[in-house]
């Protein structure tokens, strides 16, 4: 500003003569501090994305896609592994409860964000490692972890960076767990399994392969560690219940998806029959249809019903797979010990049971056969009692205490044996969490009290990033705005600065290409495609200095910070009138009643 | 028509930037001057608008930007610019505006009708009514010569079809010429970066007093400088349009007084009666605003009756012009009576008769004055 007019006195016009023609100011307005006209304070702020509060994993999708957005993939890739270690897994077999509640969804479509997960995976630092300074001072602490399934990697992979050393018991001849066993390759290609799986082994967390805990170790020997971590998965499938079920030729949807993922030997039949519903099923059609079958699922209720991810049923049913939906089977009709057939008997939707879900009521009469010589069976997998003895069990799942702890003394447990969604990330997320409880117990801090202080929303989202800031490193600096861990509505998005787009949808493997072997189906995206997604995100509640607020402001009141991000307000002046607030387009700002009346 | 007339004396002007919202019966105006400026042969830019309300906008800020600038319009889009029509003469904006005399509605009407823009005129707007097609291409040129003297916006008005859609032969002026006479734009005050001030902001009590006064010392300067511009177009046009014109008047027992195109019928009611001996006169009163009183009282005084033609009426009170010239008059001595009559409101025709029978009201029936006299009304 011009030092003439520094003084912030009003220039005074003595006489008419002084006066110009126009009405134009002379000088600045500085004089005039409107600031105490104010009732209403704006402020800037920042809340949490919905994204970030709606992944179990605890991801901060927005920051990473900011990163992104800057063309840093390097530290977006660093800032997304502060809480997941997997993201080429998770950025393939994730089902992105993230998108759902993206803001944009309510706007036209959400950010394609787990397909940005795999791009940033896929193309930023191949060769990751974890570095010596991300690994804390050591603990001098043992921890065994029962399993090696995405929640003991999880676990293993957060306690290594604290300080821990690390053992891996694994019951199978490969690490990977459901991972390994039950996804099928064209779903995760197994050198990406491996480069995720080696980035741990290469920092010292020891896996021991064919080590069932019970059987091969006991776990009286697990009790000289400082803590162990139990997440073994669930792998008994339930039984169907029907006459001829030893047949030869039926077989559990998880036992032959495993055989296969193995490479042990499996003789598919040619017309496969899949019983179930959900992601089991439709992997074990898909896997059936590469072996050479034919397949035909049946499902008790509707389509609608079908506890399987939507893609994964127009995968199975545009591969081949015909869908017999309201088919109750009633027998399995065998000859000579082996599968000849199944005989359905058909339904129709009545009320919602207690899942929520119609339920099928059986037409009399309705019976009718089909031809088959093989018979998978996928309605769903329950509690192995005889791989976690001694736990305390309740409704078919571990019971655990809200840090993750078992009835046994320093005995953790999570993934799908414990009470949450059978999914990946929600298992990467208890290991994370698992991880937090074992280290409060080492630091003496009180679980609960952590966890409040690194909540992001309060839809269980936890973040290790501020976990370690906190109360490990202790670097934490608070930001230079104001933080409020509240959930941005997507209502409160003033969608008037955004243009509606479509999201961007991967290529695929062409049908013909498919069924002669296991090749990823899913192209991922590609580099023209990740930026114009990157671009989509709203951003919410977070700053990206687009400036509306700078530009709006009718007193000049706000600026840019010097050599900083963000902007000052001056108080001396803003009326409070609220218009930045209500133009700031990512509800990065906020109104609080004026503290001086 | 008198709307082309518009546009070639905005063309002849070399204004720059034109904004402006299509209305009957001024729609010609923005069409020709549209083509002129796409024809290249007006360099000019036009900006397209969603409203008279933005058009008038648009014209300040670019005359505030150092351009000259034009905007034309009608009846209820004026009434829209009403906020901008306050600003652009508080705001001292030397900018014409083309304002065709139609009735306001309702009911809705898009006839000659003076309301529109009399009831603009406490908003410190210089107001030239026009009586031919000539005048009207003239006055934009005179106007903005005013205008950029005294910091004044310049209203040019006439009547809706008996002018904007009559043909008549016009004089175009040379462009040489215009120049002459008209300046380029070069304004003391505007926006610039190099001297950065903010314009028609906060005003505390302080000082807005002085601004107005200056702004009527401004009104009555623009006596002088009309007549100074008037005479000088005279001499390289050879065209006169006096504040105040006298028909006949000089020795006039009897004055009509009137605005605008129903002049030239009066012209002939004059004529005729002179002819039967009687000596009438007419005043044609050709700038509103300011108004020239001096030579208004010096041309009243000692006739003997006055009949004032408002094509208009300010509900409550009667006719406009009638109302402001007893204001004037108010304390001169050997003044006449006045007849204040209200005529063709709505666009109803005005034939010479109906100029007729106010002379036969007040001299061949002698009847008295009132408030309001009618005439043409149906009884």
């Amino acid at each position: 500003m011009n030092k003439k007019f520094e003084d912030k006195k009003p220039v005074v016009i003595k006489n008419y003569k002084e006066m110009p023609p126009m009405s134009m100011s002379l000088s600045t307005m500085r004089w005039n501090f409107t600031g105490s006209w104010r009732y209403l304070k704006p402020y800037h702020l920042q809340r949490v994305s919905p994204c970030h509060a709606a992944c179990p994993g605890g991801q901060n999708v927005e920051g990473w896609i900011r990163l992104m957005d800057e063309g840093n993939y390097e530290k977006a890739l660093r800032l997304l592994k502060e809480e997941n270690p997997f993201p080429a897994i998770t950025g393939r077999v994730c089902f992105h409860p993230c998108e759902l509640k993206c803001s944009r969804a309510f706007f036209d479509s959400p950010v394609s964000i787990n397909n940005l997960e795999r791009f940033l995976a896929d193309h930023a630092l191949l060769d990751y490692k974890i570095t010596k300074e991300e690994i804390a001072d050591s603990t001098k602490k043992r921890v065994a972890i029962v399993g090696s399934g995405p929640a003991g990697l999880s676990c293993a992979y957060h306690l290594l960076r604290l300080g821990y050393e690390v053992e891996i018991f694994e019951a199978e001849k490969a690490a990977g767990g459901v991972l390994r066993l039950g996804i099928p390759e064209y779903r995760l290609p197994r050198d990406i399994l491996d480069r995720e799986i080696k980035v741990l082994t290469s920092s010292g967390v020891k896996i021991h392969l064919n080590k069932r805990v019970g059987k091969d170790i006991s776990y009286d020997s697990l009790k000289d560690y400082f803590a162990v971590f139990i997440a073994t998965g669930v792998h008994r499938s339930k039984k169907i219940g029907v006459p001829g079920e030893d047949a030869k030729g039926v077989m559990s949807g998880l036992e032959y998806l495993k055989k296969v993922n193995l490479k042990e030997e499996v003789e598919t039949g040619k017309k496969v029959v899949v019983i179930g519903g959900g992601n089991t099923a439709m992997d074990s059609a898909r896997v059936a249809l590469r072996n050479g079958a034919s397949v035909i699922i049946l499902y008790r209720r509707s389509r609608a019903e079908m506890p399987a991810w939507g893609e994964e049923i127009e995968e199975a049913l545009l591969e081949g797979a015909v869908l017999k939906e309201l088919s109750i089977p009633k027998k399995i009709l065998t000859k000579d010990g082996k599968v000849s057939g199944i005989l359905v008997q058909k339904a129709r939707l009545g009320k919602p049971d207690a899942s929520g879900r119609r339920k099928p009521e059986p037409i009399e009469g309705s019976e009718y056969e089909i031809e088959c010589d093989m018979i998978l069976s996928a309605i769903g997998e329950e509690i192995d009692e005889s791989s976690i003895p001694e736990l305390k069990i309740s409704k078919g799942n571990v019971s655990t205490e809200k840090d993750l702890s078992t009835s046994i003394k320093n005995f953790f447990a999570g993934g799908d044996i414990i009470d949450q969604p059978h999914t990946v990330i929600d298992a990467i997320g208890s290991g994370k969490k698992a991880a937090i409880a074992i280290d409060c117990r080492y630091r003496g801090l009180d679980y609960s009290e952590v966890i409040k202080e690194i909540s992001i929303g309060d839809w269980g989202s936890v973040s290790m990033q501020l976990y370690r800031e906190k109360f490990v490193f202790k670097t934490y600096r608070a930001p230079a705005v104001r933080v409020e861990n509240q959930i941005v509505d997507p209502k409160s998005i003033n969608t008037a600065y955004f243009m509606p787009s479509n999201r961007s949808t991967m290529e695929k493997l062409p049908l013909n290409e498919r069924l002669s072997g296991f090749r990823e189906v899913n192209k991922g995206l590609t580099h023209e495609q990740a930026i114009f997604d990157i671009s989509r995100c709203f951003h919410c509640g977070r700053c990206t200095m687009c400036d509306n607020c700078y530009i709006f402001c009718p007193d000049n009141a706000i600026s840019h910070k010097k050599d900083e991000f963000g902007y000052n307000i001056d108080y001396d002046y803003c009326k409070g009138c609220g218009i930045c607030v209500t133009e700031c387009p990512r509800n990065a700002m906020g109104m609080e009643k004026e503290s001086k009346i | 028509m008198g709307n082309h007339s518009v546009s070639y004396g905005v063309m002849l002007s070399r204004v720059k930037v034109i904004a402006a919202y299509p209305i009957t019966p001024q729609t010609q105006i923005v069409e020709e001057l549209s083509e002129l400026c796409a024809s290249k042969k007006l360099d000019a830019t036009f900006i397209k608008v969603e409203s008279e309300h933005s058009a008038l906008a648009c014209v300040l800020g670019a005359s505030l930007a150092g351009s000259r600038a034009f905007t034309a319009t009608s009846s209820q889009g004026l009434a829209l610019m009403h906020e901008l029509i306050h600003w652009a003469g508080l705001g001292r904006y030397p900018i014409v505006l083309a304002n065709v005399n139609r009735a306001m509605a309702p009911g809705w009407n898009i006839w000659s009708d003076q309301n529109d823009s009399l009831s603009q005129r406490d908003c410190g707007w210089i107001q030239l009514y026009c009586e031919n097609n000539q005048e009207v291409l003239d006055n934009v040129i005179i106007g903005y010569r005013i205008a950029e003297k005294v910091l004044l916006p310049v209203m040019l008005v006439y009547d809706a079809f008996i002018l904007s859609h009559t043909y008549e032969i016009v004089d175009v002026p040379d462009q040489t010429d215009v120049d002459r006479f008209l300046p380029l734009f070069n304004p003391e005050y505007k926006l610039d970066i190099e001297k950065p001030a903010s314009f028609g902001g906060l005003t505390s009590p302080d000082h807005y007093y002085e601004l107005r006064y200056n702004m009527q010392q401004a009104m009555e300067q623009a006596v002088d400088v009309y007549k100074e511009a008037q005479k000088e177009f005279n001499k390289i046009f050879g065209r006169d349009y006096p504040m105040i014109e006298e028909y006949r008047a000089d020795d006039a027992q009897y004055l009509y007084i009137t605005s605008g195109s129903l002049t030239s019928t009066a012209r002939i009611v004059v004529d005729e009666l002179r002819e039967k001996g009687y000596r009438v006169g007419l005043l044609k009163i050709k700038v509103f605003r300011p108004m020239d009183k001096a030579e208004l009282i010096r041309l009243l005084k000692g006739r003997e009756k006055v009949f004032i033609l408002d094509r208009n009426i300010s509900v409550g009170v009667g006719g406009i012009f009638a109302q402001e010239i007893k204001a004037y008059l108010y304390g001169q001595k050997f003044m006449p009576e006045i007849y204040p009559f209200i005529i063709g409101l709505g666009g109803r025709d005005i034939p010479p008769s109906s100029i007729m029978e106010a002379f036969n009201y007040a001299v061949v029936e002698n009847k008295k004055p009132e408030d309001i006299l009618y005439i043409g009304l149906k009884k």
